[in-house]
């Protein structure tokens, strides 16, 4: 009964990320996937095809530690009222359909760039979490500075997804890329 | 309240008006100022709320994001609103996400308490208020302001200040308008006022009310002049009816008087018819006792001529007839008086132990002839002087005691005078007069104050008398708020006694003895007197009493001649009759008195006189007489009081003084001389004797006292006794019965002592005087 409690509790409170510093890869992790998750609530997808989906769909490109954090939210969550699939992908050309594709650090500088220009991601928010992966056409891309998860914006890449950002969610940006 | 109901009903009118505004104007003022501030409160809430709100809608990413700077940075956008002091997002997990303080404010730590704290709280002078950040529905956090209301609170102040101003001036307005609009009711009500007071004060009810409108006030004054005029009204009906009553008292008065007149006259009438039966009474007594007098008075001449038995016999019957006779003519007379009413008891002062021996005196020769004892016992603790009727006193002792010798053939007649109470005024006496008499039988006892009753009709054959004495006695003793008692048994004697009150007298100085004085006159002086007498017959009888006492005597057959005489000789007394021819005897008293003559003018007259009444013996006294006697008198009644009347008057005027004793007045042989009978031997005898024992039982007397013997004390002083009062001194007689007394009741020795050195005294005082008297008597023989 407890656990229920606590589940419930947890399903109508936000994914508050701790403000505080993170030690571990688990807890660097958890911490993206609370990101990811809030993202959805600062953004908008002007594509009505993808609002159509009877899903809302996270896609997360090879092997990463975030899969395990984003499975437990898509447990626990619905984002518009939609529930939420986690798709893993091993090759660019499988990516079909998704809202949202995590690129992890250990993927190639050039499927990014690949995947920029393919028409499969058209208005799919792209995230990436190493140095200067924005260059390559990510739309977010997440930083560590101080042991404190950052982040930080393409507006082109957002422009040409035809996904729309918040006022707010652009203040926190450590930098908006035009 | 009491301060309310003293004051001028206008002052109370403005002061009702005045509250009744100050309390209005200040419960509206209260109550608008704290709508007001309520007000103010709300919209605070209100714009702080939004402002909130805003706030919470901008820190959402920052939060969901966890970044704090950004948080921060919003919450220093409250800048611009100087009334929040301090800022504070709160997570859900009840961390601080980020905290704003003003610059110069102090740090505030906000405690949220999502369940429990309402979402603002009023605290002393600020406001705190939480506000929810929500997105999309879900909680993300909640912010929270602190505001400071000082802003407010001064405008809190603003508007208080602003309401006192309000009251105030509200207040002032009130009063002058109170002030005004009163008169409209006091007024009317202090003129109403006036006239009542005006009324009141000159009670003149013509006086009337102004008054205007129809209000209550107008009313009052209505129905005051109504009950005003009904006032009035009344009060002419009043006078009118007061005159009607005067005027009705007057007549009624006026029939009053008249009948008072009538009855005036009607009681003159009466008391007149009164005077007449009086006068009668008066006349005829006199008209009787003047026959009576020459008859008693020659029968006493006959008896002493030379006469066969039968002739005394009938002598003696006409002596009984004559002197019985005589006392019922008194005792009418008396009851006549005591009947009408018109017996005065006087209230003089007199020696008791001389009323009761003078009393004896009289009575005494009677006592003689038939040989009876007579004793007497007066109660050493009655005082000497007392206050009281002493002639009623006498009338009463004489008549029980004479009644007592009449009816004791052998035997002794008894008389006591005890004290039975005594307070600071008065003393109450009880006076016993016994006899060893023939006594009256029970059935008889109450029958005997009846009057013209005796006890048997024997009596009145054998012992005369009228059956009225008792009578008297009984209605003296009564009418003197005393009670008589009567103790009998026939043959054996009866005790009459009886109780009287008499008053001390006020200065406690006792009135010279009058027997002290008697004794200074010398029984064989040769006195010269002069009678003044028109009727023969009585004329002779005073010649044969003087020629028996060996008084020389002139006679006058009237005042005039009585005047005459007196300017020619010399008298040492005047027996005057009151009804004379030509000058009666208040006349030739006056014409005497008035005389320049100054040993003539005040030579002692006797009265004598037929009217037996004490208003004609007063008449007597007034006039300048000295003494009264009434007809037909008795010889040794008349020698007393001139014995008496010559005592007071100068020795000088005594020409033919045989010879003069020289007794001082302690002693009186009257006694031994009456038993001697002319037999000096025996006089010289006693006074020896007297002289002989005195000292003897002095010693004995003195003996006894120092050995404290009470019984030998009474015993030696009873015996001495009868030596003293043989010689008239009574004095001693007195004080040796006191000793008897204290003996009795063993008295405390120095008391005897003091009595014991009294007589002592007087013995030496008498011892020398006896003497001479002795010599006088021893040359006479």
């Amino acid at each position: 009964m407890i656990k229920r409690r606590a589940c419930i509790l947890l399903f109508f409170t936000a994914f508050v990320v701790s403000a505080f510093k993170i030690q571990t890869e688990v807890e660097e992790y958890e911490a993206k996937a609370a990101f990811i998750y809030n993202f959805t609530k600062f953004v908008e997808w002007e594509d009505n095809t993808m609002n159509g989906t009877p899903s809302f769909n996270i896609g997360v490109l090879g092997e990463s530690p975030i899969i395990r954090p984003l499975q437990e939210l898509a447990f626990n969550k619905k984002i518009n009222n939609k529930k939420i699939m986690i798709v893993r992908y091993k090759t660019v050309s499988e990516i079909r359909g998704c809202h949202i594709l995590f690129i992890p650090e250990n993927t190639q500088e050039d499927i990014i760039k690949e995947l920029a220009q393919s028409a499969g991601l058209k208005s799919t928010l792209l995230i990436t979490e190493k140095h200067g992966e924005l260059e390559s056409g990510s739309a977010i891309n997440f930083l560590i500075v101080n042991n404190k998860i950052r982040f930080e914006i393409n507006m082109n890449s957002l422009n040409k997804n035809k996904i729309k950002a918040s006022s707010q969610l652009l203040k926190l940006a450590m930098n908006i890329k035009n | 309240m009491g301060f309310l109901t003293n004051i001028s009903i206008n002052r109370k009118l403005i002061l009702m008006q005045l509250t009744t505004a100050i309390v209005v104007i200040v419960l509206c003022s209260v109550i608008f100022v704290m709508i007001d501030y309520k007000a103010m409160k709300e919209s605070k809430v209100r714009s702080i709320s939004s402002i909130a709100q805003v706030l919470g809608t901008n820190t959402i990413a920052p939060i969901l994001f966890g970044d704090a700077e950004a948080a921060y940075e919003n919450l220093t956008d409250l800048n611009v609103e100087t009334n929040i002091t301090n800022a504070s997002v709160i997570d859900t997990t009840g961390k601080v996400f980020a905290s704003y303080t003003r610059e110069g404010a102090e740090p505030y730590a906000f405690q949220y308490q999502p369940e429990r704290i309402a979402s603002y709280k009023f605290s002393d002078d600020d406001l705190l208020i939480y506000s929810k950040i929500k997105n999309h529905g879900e909680w993300v956090g909640t912010i929270c302001l602190k505001v400071d209301l000082s802003d407010i609170q001064g405008q809190l102040y603003k508007k208080i200040r602003l309401a006192l101003g309000i009251v105030v001036i509200a207040a002032l307005l009130a009063y002058f308008l109170a002030y005004f609009l009163q008169k409209y009711i006091s007024k009317p009500i202090t003129d109403l006022v006036t006239v009542m007071e005006q009324v009141m004060e000159s009670g003149n009810y013509s006086l009337r009310s102004k008054f205007k409108g129809k209000d209550e006030v107008a009313k009052l004054s209505m129905a005051f002049n109504k009950m005003i005029g009904e006032i009035q009204h009344h009060d002419q009906v009043l006078s009118e009816t007061n005159n009607q009553l005067e005027r009705r008292v007057e007549e009624r008065t006026l029939e009053l008087r008249e009948k008072n007149e009538k009855l005036v006259a009607a009681k003159a009438l009466a008391e007149q018819s009164k005077t007449v039966k009086e006068q009668f009474l008066a006349s005829m007594s006199h008209e009787i006792r003047t026959p009576l007098n020459a008859i008693l008075g020659f029968q006493e001449l006959l008896k002493e001529t030379p006469l066969t038995a039968e002739q005394k016999e009938y002598v003696e019957s006409v002596d009984f007839a004559g002197k019985n006779l005589l006392v019922i003519i008194n005792d009418i007379l008396d009851l006549s008086k005591i009947e009408a009413g018109k017996f005065v008891f006087e209230e003089t002062e007199f020696n008791l132990d001389e009323i009761i021996k003078s009393v004896i005196e009289l009575v005494e020769y009677r006592s003689y002839e038939k040989n009876l004892s007579l004793s007497l016992e007066i109660d050493a603790a009655i005082p000497k002087s007392l206050m009281g009727d002493s002639a009623r006193l006498s009338q009463i002792l004489l008549n029980l005691i004479g009644n007592a010798i009449k009816f004791t053939e052998k035997g002794q007649v008894m008389i006591s005078a005890d004290l039975l109470e005594e307070t600071s005024t008065d003393v109450k006496c009880k006076f016993t007069v016994r006899d060893t008499g023939i006594g009256i039988p029970k059935d008889k006892i109450k029958m005997i104050f009846e009057r013209f009753t005796q006890a048997s009709s024997d009596t009145t054959r054998k012992y005369g008398g009228t059956g009225l004495g008792l009578t008297i006695v009984q209605q003296l003793v009564e009418l003197q708020g005393g009670s008589i008692d009567v103790e009998s048994e026939v043959g054996k004697g009866s005790s009459f006694s009886f109780h009287l009150r008499f008053k001390k007298t006020v200065g406690g100085q006792e009135k010279i003895s009058q027997s002290d004085q008697r004794i200074t006159a010398n029984p064989n002086v040769r006195y010269r007197v002069l009678l003044a007498e028109d009727i023969p017959l009585n004329q002779r009888l005073v010649q044969k009493i003087m020629m028996k006492w060996q008084f020389s005597l002139d006679i006058a057959n009237n005042g005039a001649e009585a005047i005459e005489k007196l300017k020619k000789n010399n008298y040492d007394l005047i027996l005057m009759d009151i009804q004379m021819p030509e000058i009666d005897g208040y006349t030739a008293t006056k014409i005497i008195r008035a005389m320049e003559d100054p040993v003539k003018k005040d030579i002692p007259i006797i009265a004598i006189t037929a009217h037996a009444s004490n208003s004609e013996a007063e008449k007597c006294i007034n006039i300048g007489m000295n003494a009264y006697i009434s007809k037909p008198f008795n010889a040794g009644n008349l020698k007393k009081i001139i014995l008496q009347l010559m005592s007071k008057t100068k020795p000088e005027s005594h020409k033919l003084v045989k010879e003069s004793a020289e007794n001082n007045g302690q002693f009186s042989l009257d006694y031994l001389t009456e038993h001697a009978d002319g037999d000096n031997e025996f006089i010289i005898e006693m006074i020896s004797l007297f002289l002989k024992d005195v000292p003897v039982a002095l010693s004995r007397l003195w003996n006894a006292i120092e050995a404290a013997d009470y019984t030998a004390i009474k015993t030696y002083a009873h015996s001495m006794k009868g030596l003293f009062l043989t010689l008239g001194i009574s004095e001693t007689g007195l004080v040796i019965k006191a000793i008897e007394k204290s003996a009795e009741r063993k008295a405390s020795i120095d008391e005897i002592i003091l009595k014991y050195k009294e007589i002592e005294a007087m013995y030496e005082e008498v011892k020398d005087p006896l003497r001479i008297e002795i010599e006088k008597l021893n040359k006479k023989n």
